[in-house]
This record gives C-alpha cells, sequence and structure tokens, in this order.
C-alpha cells in the first residue's frame, strides 16, 4: 500500500465502511471502504471481475451484504430497503442497462419518476430530457427493447435522472456510446453536478473518469489499492493497476 | 334461428364467467409470470363465501353455524373482498419466498395450493354440493328476446358486471401509476426496485385484484348454476386458463375476447355438433391448439411477449436456506455433486445397491412401492428430457404414455385374444417387440404433436401441450369402439420371459430395474453429447443457439421425440403390470404429478426424478397409516400439497440440484479440467 | 483480395422506420473490416441482416459466392458467419467449457446409436473439438481455469471473451464482433484488439462494430460510416476520420 488511506473529503454523502459482498464461496467485495463527498464527483475504476458492479448494487441494497456498513446522509441505511434508498435520494443507472424492453420509452421515462409526485415537473424533465437526447424524442412510442444499444443507454441514464437524486450512481454509463454521444454524457454529469448532485461513477475509460471527478478510487480484488484526487492522480499508475504490476 | 339464438345467450353468460376468471390468470401472469392454477381454487372459495354470509345457517365441518342471512349484493362484496385478502395471503406464503427461485417452482407451488385448498373446503363444507339460496333477482321472470330466446334477469347482471369490471380494470392497468408498477415489476423486478418501486407490494395488489376476480367470477358461476362444491373451480379454472392463452396471455381485453370465444364455441358445440356434449372440451382445445398454431402470441397478445416465459426454467439464486437448514443442506448437496461427479462406478454401485434391495425386501408391499417409484422414476426422466433439458414445459406428455399402453393393451387383448383367440403366453415376445414399437409409436406423435408447437414459448407452449395431452384423454374416454372408453381395458396379460410369467412383485420390481437403467443408459448417452448441449443451449436462449449453427427446430422436435418414445416404453411396462387400464390413469393431474417429480428432485438432472418419485409414492403409501388421513381421506393431499410447497420453499431447485449433469461425454478430455 | 461479403442495395424497414436504406457495401477476404456511426445508425441492424435474425425488406446477400439470403439463421451460420451480440447473450447454467462447445455444434456428426453406446468415433470427436476448445480459451486469453465456471457469473469482460470463445469455436470464415471492447478499460482493449489481430493472422475475416476510435483507426483495413441507415463514408481509416462530414455526424471534441 503506497498511499494514504485517510483522504480528505468535505462532509460525506456517502460512506461505505469495510463492505463484505459473497457469492457462494467467491468474495466479490472483500472489505470495501469509501466515501463520497457531497457535491462531488467520485470515480471507481479497476479491471474486469474488480468488483465494482457488485459494489454499487449493495449499495442499492438489491444484494444482501455479509459484513460492513453503509451511511448515506448521516443515516445507517445498512439495511434499508432497496425501495426506500431510492427515496432517500439514490438512483442508480446499472449495468446493462435493465430497462423495461417491452414498454415504452415514454413509459420508461415515466417510470423513472416513481418517487415523485409532481406531475408537472415530471412532463418538465421530461422534455429536458427529450433535449438532452433529441433521438429519444424521435422514439417516443417505441418499445424500449427494439431501441438500439446506444439509445438504451441514453434511455437508462435519461431514467435514472428523472428521479431527482441527490446521489446519481451510474455503472459504466458510457458502454456504448458514439464518442459524440459520450461527450455529451460526460458533460451532462458535470451539469448535474454543478447543479448539486453528488455523483458515484464506475467508468472503465480511466482517464476520462479522472477528468472529470474530484476524487478517483482504484479497486482490485475486491478491495480499494489506491485513491486520490483526480488532478493528482499518475496516469501510469492507473495503468499499472490495470495490469496488475502493483499490488 | 331460435335454437340458435339461446345457445348464443348462454354462451355469452358462460364467457363472460370464463372472461372474469381468465382476467385473473392474465393479471397474475402479467405481473409474476406465473400461472397461478390456484384461481380455480379461489373461484370456489367465492361461491362457498357467498352461500354461506347469505343463508342463516350452513354446516361447517359436520356443524351448524349461525350465519348473518346477508342479501346476495352485500354477500358477495364480503365474499370477493375476503377472498382478495386470501389473495394476498397465499401470495405472502407460497409465492413471495420464491420470487428469485427457478421460474417452475412457483408453478408447482400454486399447484399445492390449490390442492390444499379443495381439501381444505371438502374437509370444510363436505364433498356434498350445496344448493345456492334463492334471492330477488334470481326469480324475477326471465327476459324474453325475439318471443323465444330467454334469458334471466341475473344473466344480464352477470354480463354487465363483466364488462364493466373488465374495462374498469383495463384503464386502472394501462394509465395508473399502480398499474404500471404492476407492469414494470413484471418486465424487471430488479430494475423496478432501482426506481423505487415496491415490488411485493406492486405483486401483491395483482393477487388482490385477480382473486377477486376470480370470486366473483365463482359466485356467478355457483349462482347460474344453483350449487357449489368443492372441486367446482378445476375445469372452469382450466377453461379460463385456455381463454387466457387464446387471448393472448398478459392481455386483459385478450383474456375477455377469449373467455367469450370460448363460452360460444362450447355453446354451439355441445348444441349443434353430434355428441357434442361429450367433446366439447375436445373442440375447445382443438379451436385452441389451431389458433396458437396460427397465431402464437394469441390473439390480441403482444409478440415481444411470447418469449416472456422463454429463457431458462432453472435460472434462480444458488444459495438458499437458512440457518441450521444451511448445513445440512451443505451437506446433502456435497453429496449430490460428489454423486454427480463420481463416473461409471459410481452408477453401477446404485445398481447393485438396487438388485441388493430387490434380494433382501422381504415384503411384497414394499417392493411394489419400490416399482412404482421406478415406473414414476422413468416416467419423470422421459419428462425430464422435454422440460428440464430443452427447456419445453409440456404437460401434454401424458398421452405418450396413454398412447404405449393402449397400443400394446389393444393388440394384446381385444385383437389378439379376442378377435383370433390368440394366446399371450404363445407370443411371449411380443411384449419386448411392443416395448420399442410402442416407443416409436409414442415417438412419432410426439413429433407430430410437437411441430405445431415449434413457434411457441414457454406457457403458451405449456397450454397447447396440455390441449393435446387433454384431447387424447377425451378421445380414450369417448372412442368406445376402440378403447372401450371409461370401462377401460381389463386382463392385460403379464409379461412372460421365456414361457416363465413375471408374476411376483419381486420379478416386476427386477423388469422395472432392468428397464430403468435401460432408459437412463440412452437418455445419458444423448445428454451428455453434443446434442445435450444443444438442448440446454435452446433453453438457455435459443436465438443464440440458432446463431451458433444449431438448428433449433429439429433439435425440439428430437427432444420431443425421444420423451415419447420414453412414455410410450414405460407405457407399455405399465400396461402389463397393472393388467388394467383405463383413461382415468391418464388425467391431467397424474401428468401435472409427473412434472412435479422432476421440479421436486431437480430439473436437468438424472438422479432428480427417482428422487421426487420415491417422495411421492412413498409418502401416499405411508399417509394412509396416519390416524388422522384414515377420518378424513381428503387431508392426504392436503398434507402432500403442505409438504410439497415447504420443500420447494427450501429447495426451490430441487432436491438434486447440485447433481447438475456435465454435458461433455464422460471421460473424454477432462485431463485439464482438474 | 476479394470480397467475401457484399450487400447489395440492402433496406430494412421496422414499421414506419427506415433502419437501412438501399446498403451496399464489400468486406474484402482476410480483412479486419470496421463499421462505425452514430448511436442507432443501423450498424446492429447490418449484423442482423446478415445473421439471419432479420430479414431484408429489399435487398440481396452474397457470402463467399453465395447468396445467403433464405438460408435462416442455422443456415448463415453453417455457411460459415459467426456472431456475438452487443448485449451479450451466454447460455445460462451452462460452464464456459459447454457454452464455447456449443459454439463446435456444426461440427459434430456421430448418429445418435453412437452417441448413446459412446462409440470410438463419437469419442474421438468429443475429444478432438475439447482439445480445440482449450486451445480456443488460451487464445482469447480466458485459460483453462475457467473451464468449469458457470459462464454468466463471470464478470463483464470475461463474458465477452467466451462469446468470443463460442464463435470461433464454430471455425467462421467471417467472424461478426459487435462492440466487443465496450465495458473494458484500455489496457483490455489492447489485449482484445491484438486478439482481433490474432485472428485474421489465422485466416479468418473480421467485421467489427465499435466506437473507440483509436483502437479502430490503428486496427481496422477498412471503414465505412453509417448514418441513419445510409452509407456516409467509406474507405481506409485515416482519410474516412479525416473527412469533415463523419466529423461532423459521429466524432467528438478532441477525439479526432
Ligand atoms: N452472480 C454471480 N455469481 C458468482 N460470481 C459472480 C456473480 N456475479 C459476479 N461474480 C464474480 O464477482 C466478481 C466481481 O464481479 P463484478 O461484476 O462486480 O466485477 P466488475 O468490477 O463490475 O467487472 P466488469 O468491469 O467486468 O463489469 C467477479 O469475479 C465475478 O466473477
Ligand atoms: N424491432 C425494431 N423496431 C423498431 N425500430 C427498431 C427495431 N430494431 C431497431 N430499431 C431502430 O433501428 C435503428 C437502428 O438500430 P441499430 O440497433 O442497428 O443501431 P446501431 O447502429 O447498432 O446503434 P448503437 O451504436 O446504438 O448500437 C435504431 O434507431 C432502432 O431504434
Ligand atoms: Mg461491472
Ligand atoms: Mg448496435
Amino acid at each position: 500500500m503506497n498511499a494514504p488511506l485517510t483522504a480528505p473529503v468535505p462532509m460525506p454523502l456517502l460512506e461505505i465502511e469495510d463492505l463484505h459482498v459473497n457469492y457462494g464461496r467467491i468474495r466479490a467485495v472483500d472489505g470495501l471502504q469509501m466515501q463520497v463527498g457531497s457535491g462531488t464527483i467520485v470515480s471507481l475504476v479497476g479491471s474486469n471481475g474488480a468488483g465494482k458492479t457488485t459494489s454499487l448494487t449493495a449499495l442499492s441494497g438489491i444484494l444482501p451484504l455479509s459484513g460492513g456498513r453503509i451511511r448515506f446522509g448521516g443515516e445507517d441505511i445498512t439495511h434499508l430497503a432497496p425501495e426506500l434508498r431510492v427515496r432517500r435520494g439514490i438512483a442508480h443507472v446499472p449495468e446493462r442497462r435493465r430497462l423495461f424492453p417491452g414498454m415504452s420509452v415514454r413509459e420508461n421515462l415515466v417510470l423513472g419518476s416513481y418517487i415523485r409526485h409532481d406531475r408537472h415537473g415530471i412532463e418538465q424533465d421530461i422534455a429536458v430530457m427529450v433535449e438532452l437526447f433529441p433521438i429519444l424524442g424521435d422514439r417516443f412510442a417505441q418499445m424500449a427493447g427494439t431501441l438500439s444499444g446506444g439509445e438504451q443507454q441514453m434511455l437508462a441514464i435519461a431514467r435514472g435522472l428523472m428521479s431527482r437524486p441527490s446521489l446519481l450512481v451510474m455503472d459504466e454509463p458510457t458502454m456504448g456510446l458514439s464518442p459524440k454521444m459520450i461527450d455529451v454524457i460526460l458533460d451532462t454529469v458535470q451539469r448535474i453536478n454543478s447543479q448539486g448532485t453528488t455523483v458515484l461513477l464506475v467508468e472503465q475509460n480511466a482517464i476520462e473518469a479522472m477528468r472529470l471527478s474530484d476524487h478517483v478510487y482504484i479497486m482490485r480484488l475486491g478491495r480499494i489499492v489506491h485513491q486520490d484526487t483526480g488532478a493528482r492522480i499518475d496516469p501510469e499508475l492507473v495503468k499499472a493497476f490495470y495490469m496488475g504490476e502493483v499490488l | 334461428m331460435d335454437y340458435f339464438g339461446q345457445l348464443l345467450a348462454n354462451g355469452l353468460v358462460l364467457g363472460a364467467i370464463y372472461a372474469l376468471t381468465a382476467v385473473a390468470y392474465t393479471l397474475v401472469y402479467g405481473v409474476v409470470r406465473l400461472v397461478n392454477f390456484a384461481f380455480g381454487e379461489l373461484f370456489m372459495l367465492g361461491a362457498f363465501l357467498t352461500i354461506s354470509l347469505m343463508t342463516s345457517e350452513v354446516q361447517l365441518f359436520g356443524t351448524a353455524v349461525a350465519m348473518p342471512a346477508l342479501p346476495f349484493p352485500v354477500a358477495a362484496l364480503f365474499a370477493v373482498a375476503l377472498t382478495a385478502l386470501f389473495g394476498i395471503l397465499i401470495d405472502y406464503i407460497a409465492y413471495r419466498p420464491l420470487r428469485k427461485a427457478p421460474r417452475l417452482a412457483p408453478l408447482i407451488s400454486s399447484i399445492a395450493v390449490s390442492v390444499v385448498l379443495q381439501s381444505v373446503a371438502q374437509t370444510i363444507w363436505g364433498s356434498e354440493q350445496v344448493h345456492f339460496p334463492d334471492f330477488g333477482l334470481a326469480d324475477l321472470d326471465p327476459i324474453v328476446f325475439f318471443d323465444s330466446i330467454y334469458i334471466r334477469v341475473m344473466d344480464v347482471v352477470v354480463m354487465a358486471a363483466a364488462i364493466l369490471a373488465m374495462v374498469g380494470l383495463s384503464l386502472f392497468i394501462a394509465y395508473s401509476k399502480l398499474g404500471r408498477a404492476m407492469r414494470a415489476s413484471a418486465e424487471d423486478p430488479m430494475a423496478a426496485t432501482l426506481l423505487g418501486i415496491p415490488v411485493n407490494r406492486a405483486i401483491a395488489a395483482a393477487f388482490a385484484l385477480g382473486s377477486g376476480f376470480a370470486a366473483l367470477a365463482g359466485l356467478l358461476y355457483a349462482q347460474s348454476y344453483g350449487f357449489a362444491h368443492a372441486t367446482m373451480g378445476f375445469l372452469p379454472g382450466l377453461k379460463a386458463l385456455t381463454a387466457a392463452v387464446l387471448g393472448g396471455i398478459g392481455s386483459i381485453p385478450g383474456a375477455a375476447l377469449g373467455g367469450v370465444l370460448l363460452g360460444l364455441i362450447e355453446a354451439l358445440g355441445a348444441g349443434y355438433i353430434p355428441d357434442g356434449s361429450a367433446y366439447k372440451d375436445a373442440i375447445s382445445f382443438a379451436i385452441l391448439i389451431l389458433l396458437l398454431f396460427m397465431r402464437p402470441q394469441g390473439l390480441l397478445g403482444r409478440p415481444e411477449l411470447n418469449s416472456a416465459g422463454a429463457g431458462s426454467l432453472l435460472d434462480g439464486v444458488a444459495t438458499v436456506g437458512k440457518g441450521g437448514m444451511q448445513s445440512l443442506l451443505g451437506r446433502l448437496d456435497a453429496g449430490f455433486a460428489w454423486l454427480a461427479g463420481s463416473g461409471a462406478r459410481m452408477k453401477v454401485a446404485a445398481l447393485a445397491v438396487a438388485i441388493v434391495a430387490g434380494l433382501i425386501i422381504p415384503s411384497d408391499y414394499w417392493l411394489r412401492i419400490l416399482t412404482m417409484v421406478l415406473i414414476y422414476g422413468m416416467l419423470a426422466s422421459g419428462l425430464n428430457v422435454i422440460v428440464g433439458f430443452a427447456g419445453l414445459l409440456d404437460l401434454g406428455f401424458v398421452a405418450f404414455w396413454a398412447v404405449g399402453s393402449y397400443f400394446t393393451s389393444i393388440l394384446f387383448v381385444l385383437v389378439l385374444k379376442q378377435a383370433f383367440g390368440i394366446d399371450a403366453q404363445s407370443v411371449w415376445w411380443l411384449f419386448y417387440v411392443n416395448l420399442i414399437i410402442g416407443g416409436l409409436l409414442s415417438a412419432l406423435i410426439a413429433m407430430i404433436l410437437g411441430t405445431p408447437t415449434l413457434r411457441l414459448r414457454g406457457d403458451y407452449l405449456a397450454i397447447m401441450t396440455l390441449g393435446f395431452g387433454e384431447i387424447v384423454r377425451i378421445v380414450a374416454t369417448n372412442w368406445i369402439g376402440l378403447t372401450r372408453g371409461p370401462m377401460g381395458i381389463p386382463d392385460v396379460p403379464a409379461p412372460f420371459l421365456f414361457g416363465l410369467q413375471v408374476k411376483s412383485p419381486m420379478a416386476f420390481y427386477f423388469v422395472a430395474l432392468a428397464l430403468t437403467a435401460v432408459i437412463l443408459f440412452a437418455i445419458s448417452g444423448l445428454v451428455r453429447s453434443y446434442v445435450g448441449r444443444a438442448w440446454v443451449a435452446i433453453r438457455e436462449d435459443e436465438h443464440a443457439a440458432e446463431a451458433m449453427g444449431v438448428p433449433t427446430a429439429r433439435y425440439k422436435l428430437y427432444a420431443y421425440a425421444v420423451s415419447g418414445f420414453v412414455g410410450g416404453f414405460v407405457g407399455v411396462f405399465y400396461a402389463h403390470y397393472q393388467l388394467f387400464i383405463s383413461p382415468l390413469n391418464f388425467s391431467l393431474f397424474e401428468n401435472i404429478v409427473i412434472l412435479m417429480l422432476v421440479v421436486l428432485g431437480g430439473l436437468g438432472t438424472f438422479i432428480g426424478p427417482f428422487i421426487g418419485a420415491l417422495i411421492w409414492v412413498v409418502f401416499l403409501q405411508l399417509a394412509l397409516d396416519i390416524p388422522l388421513v384414515q377420518s378424513f381421506p381428503e387431508i392426504r393431499f392436503a398434507l402432500l400439497g403442505v409438504i410439497l410447497m415447504c420443500l420447494m420453499l427450501f429447495r426451490p431447485q430441487g432436491l438434486a440440484a447440485t447433481a447438475r449433469v456435465k454435458l461433455t461425454m464422460p471421460g473424454v478430455g477432462m485431463e485439464r479440467a482438474s | 483480395m476479394s470480397a467475401i461479403l457484399s450487400t447489395e442495395a440492402v433496406t430494412v424497414r421496422f414499421g414506419g422506420l427506415e433502419a437501412l436504406s438501399a446498403f451496399d457495401f464489400k468486406v474484402k477476404n482476410e480483412a479486419i473490416h470496421g463499421l462505425i456511426g452514430p448511436n442507432g445508425a443501423g450498424k446492429t441492424t447490418v449484423l442482423n441482416v446478415l445473421t439471419g435474425f432479420v430479414r431484408p425488406t429489399t435487398g440481396r446477400l452474397l457470402f463467399a459466392g453465395g447468396e445467403i439470403g433464405g438460408l435462416g439463421v442455422n443456415g448463415i451460420a453453417a455457411a460459415g458467419l459467426a456472431r456475438t451480440f452487443q448485449n451479450i447473450r451466454l447460455f445460462g447454467s451452462m460452464t464456459v467449457l459447454e457454452s464455447i462447445l456449443v459454439g463446435a455444434h456444426l461440427h459434430f456428426h456421430s448418429s445418435p446409436i453412437g452417441l448413446i453406446f459412446r462409440s470410438a468415433a463419437a469419442r474421438r470427436a468429443e475429444r478432438e473439438m475439447i482439445e480445440s476448445a482449450y486451445h480456443v480459451l488460451d487464445f482469447v486469453g480466458l485459460g483453462s481455469s475457467f473451464a468449469g465456471r458457470i459462464a454468466t457469473t463471470l464478470s463483464y469482460g470475461h463474458q465477452r471473451r467466451v462469446e468470443i470463445a463460442r464463435a470461433l469455436m464454430s471455425k467462421p470464415k467471417l467472424l461478426l464482433l459487435d462492440e466487443p471492447l465496450a465495458g473494458m478499460n484500455s489496457h483490455e482493449k489492447t489485449e482484445i484488439a491484438d486478439l482481433v489481430c490474432a485472428i485474421r493472422a489465422e485466416g479468418v475475416s473480421v467485421l467489427l462494430i465499435e466506437h473507440d476510435m483509436q483502437i479502430m483507426r490503428s486496427l481496422c483495413d477498412h471503414l465505412t460510416v453509417l448514418n441513419y441507415g445510409k452509407r456516409l463514408a467509406d474507405g481506409k481509416p485515416c482519410e474516412v476520420l479525416a473527412d469533415p462530414t463523419v466529423q461532423a455526424a459521429y466524432l467528438g471534441r478532441e477525439r479526432v
């Protein structure tokens, strides 16, 4: 371990302590420690199978923990039901998008705002999403399952934004997107962050992630092996971690 | 015209009732992708509750109990509400723990619930018909149309209620927030949870609604026919399910259309076709099959939903069980895994144990039971090929069994003995030839029946094959000239081996054991090769399999053929073992039992079917010795249902699920695997 | 080099939407051919048409000198086209070894009787295929330790490799890869890119859909750009990527 684990984090919104998640005998997450400061963008990077998706899924309450604590906004949510975590303000854009394939684009968006009751605001936000991703507007009545891969990805992100979360958790949001769309997504992330939304990002494109993030965690074999502020982290080091040369 | 008009009117009323029940199936299917067989019993419950609330005194558990004697509308309302609550309770106990289990586990659980409810109702209200009390609305003079078509006022009420309820429900599902949440939970429960939808509550709401609809249909039905009975829900339930599929399962207008169509077909078929009432069920199933053949997604179903219910029947969480159970089950799992892992030596050892068991068990009683275990185990193994490996949910499997049994019985008894006077002993070898011919005949029929199902998926396929099974049974019952109908065929000769008749239970046991070995040898040869891999690939993702060059249609037919062959093969032996066969041996219930054995033991394993059969047959026998069962024989099935449910809750993927079959040839190229 | 694959005026309509309009292109033998374009341009649709998943409304498909339009999905696979899926589609509950053996389905010919009695020929065929499966696993960088794992419990990146291995097992003439690099980090991307080169070196042509232009520029011999179902550009990567219309339609800032 060549970096101090005591990072200066301003008023953490999310604190994960000693998180353990097992699949049967496989220890996918093995003592994860991380903090996400309020109003920041934090990236979690690491190679395939490092346990990033597993960590996020556990954070949302979908996977049972075998140990550890999760605090959100000062409250212990370790044992909170997943749907209540959403009400606390966590939105999760999951790996593989998980859209409702037999429902229209519009219905998917409306469902994204399930926890909200301001009908007017919901319609407004739908309009905002269409502005952001014009192609979704063209496909309003199409079944989500027949959209192209990239269109589905846009819809998944838009659906996640519809709940107006205070913490937006995104698992590889740029997967399958064209270079132009990646710019749009990353700009959007930055914009909603500047409007006050905290973002936790899992991203394979480490360089982009670092450019964007206030803080970067590098994960390997279920643990954090390195962390630093986005600007300070050395790209060569990241590369080395990916290739498994440093442990 | 008058006759036609009257039939039309009757058909519409019946159709309205079917439609209401069909909506229950469709609704719950639409939300949890579960065909909840228990709706037939909730239908019955609605009827009994209404009757009980309307009278001033009912017989419960054989004793008179005072009741409030409410007017019909109030009683009906209470009955519907109570049944709805009951539906939520059932969901909570029997289905919710299985949410992440393989898709077939809740199906079996729903069958168990249905069996339990039926026998409980029989225990509470007795096994006699209960008369539906008279009330004002029902006593009004019928309305007369065109001078000759009589429609009772209550029938008008029935139709109005059906229309109102269905329109309301469609709007609710399409546009309300809860309705949308229900559909979302159906499509992807995890994604729905991630959006803050309380999935379990949405599902409970669907169960409440569905149960309410079933109860409404049931009480209207009982009112229409003037009585209620503990088994009254079975047939209408099946019809309603058919109607739901016909209309496109998951679609509420579809269910309504399907229900009405089915009611009309039945009424008109019974009125116009000679022998129509005997064959009316066969006619509705034939039409169902024809329609599904032309429109695999049902009349109003969406094509995309056709693929729902496709995919893995085995999918599910890998870890279950809690606390102390966990370690016990863990040891069990390890045992099964070891069994499956240890190769040829294990098989020899198992065979040796079975042989020694046959030699040392002195009691004929137990040998007979073990023979039954082997017979059911073989049948379940045959079904396992198509359901467990190829993933095609076949509910018409008994038909193959029946074909084998009838083929050999007709040949030996009706043709050779009665027509030509040839004695079985002089053609003793024919039994062995028949095993093969009966098997091939069934395989051929299986392939013919399988062909129209090739484009169908999941539950549509289940219902179509169920229709085939029922048609075969109905034909066997009514084609007296060929099968002697319900009288059955008696005096089927026991098999001979070189002039020696197989008579003693021990001899039968060994014949059954030999046949079992043959069947398992053949099945495992096919499964542990590229054929088995193609089957499993089809089960898991048909399109991807096709893209890898697997001709999926052809391989599905192979699976039907193998499964049919086993059914026919065992059927031949079964006839010569039972010495008497009748259509009762091949009911839908038997089919469900066989399916249950496979699921109970573990789909896609070799040993599972036999474990399932062991539990089932042995329990059925042992239960007869329990004093409670001796005084209330119906309780036997209730107990069985409860046991089944518990097993499903603790072991949703089957007892021997870890005895997963390796799909590569044993002993080939495994050097590097370890 | 001659063309192994060509399409002639292929049009695909979904209801009112024209996902492909009179699209034609050629893939040269033993080439790595890239297909790029904005999201929703119709790239996956091209793959679906080629593999028989979607029937073209009009147009012809020629592969290795023959028409493949009417062959059906498995017929096309038998003709020598293998694919991977943009949304990974592995067989649940099968091990990695079993899954990729399904890819070799076309090369098994033993009779049912031979299988039941495990004839010498059947055993030999099985052994050869298992050997080659282990070889392919090594080749895609998974190694034999993954052979016994249930394929769908691997991480996303490993599942992609299993998909490629499964497609390779059919010994295709042309391999169609739909975004094989999605969800991988830069290091893994170069690994897969090297893999694609190695596949071509074995004499297999590759048609590749991918959004990472850095990789595509160096990897592909030829690029075709799709936009709104029409061919926007076609040619050598450096020329195509320098084309201002392509830049405007597809590429974002600073990636050019
Ligand atoms: N359902 C499962 N059952 C068993 N093991 C699993 C399951 N899902 C994931 N794993 C294992 O857990 C580990 C972590 O997987 P995870 O999906 O979290 O990785 P990841 O960091 O998201 O990787 P990627 O970048 O490829 O998405 C892997 O070793 C994987 O094989
Ligand atoms: N079954 C369908 N019904 C209606 N529209 C469809 C259907 N399938 C695809 N489309 C539409 O056709 C267009 C082309 O889709 P395609 O999947 O080929 O895009 P793509 O180029 O692969 O995009 P991506 O890079 O996002 O994967 C999309 O706009 C999609 O919405
Ligand atoms: Mg991941
Ligand atoms: Mg695509």
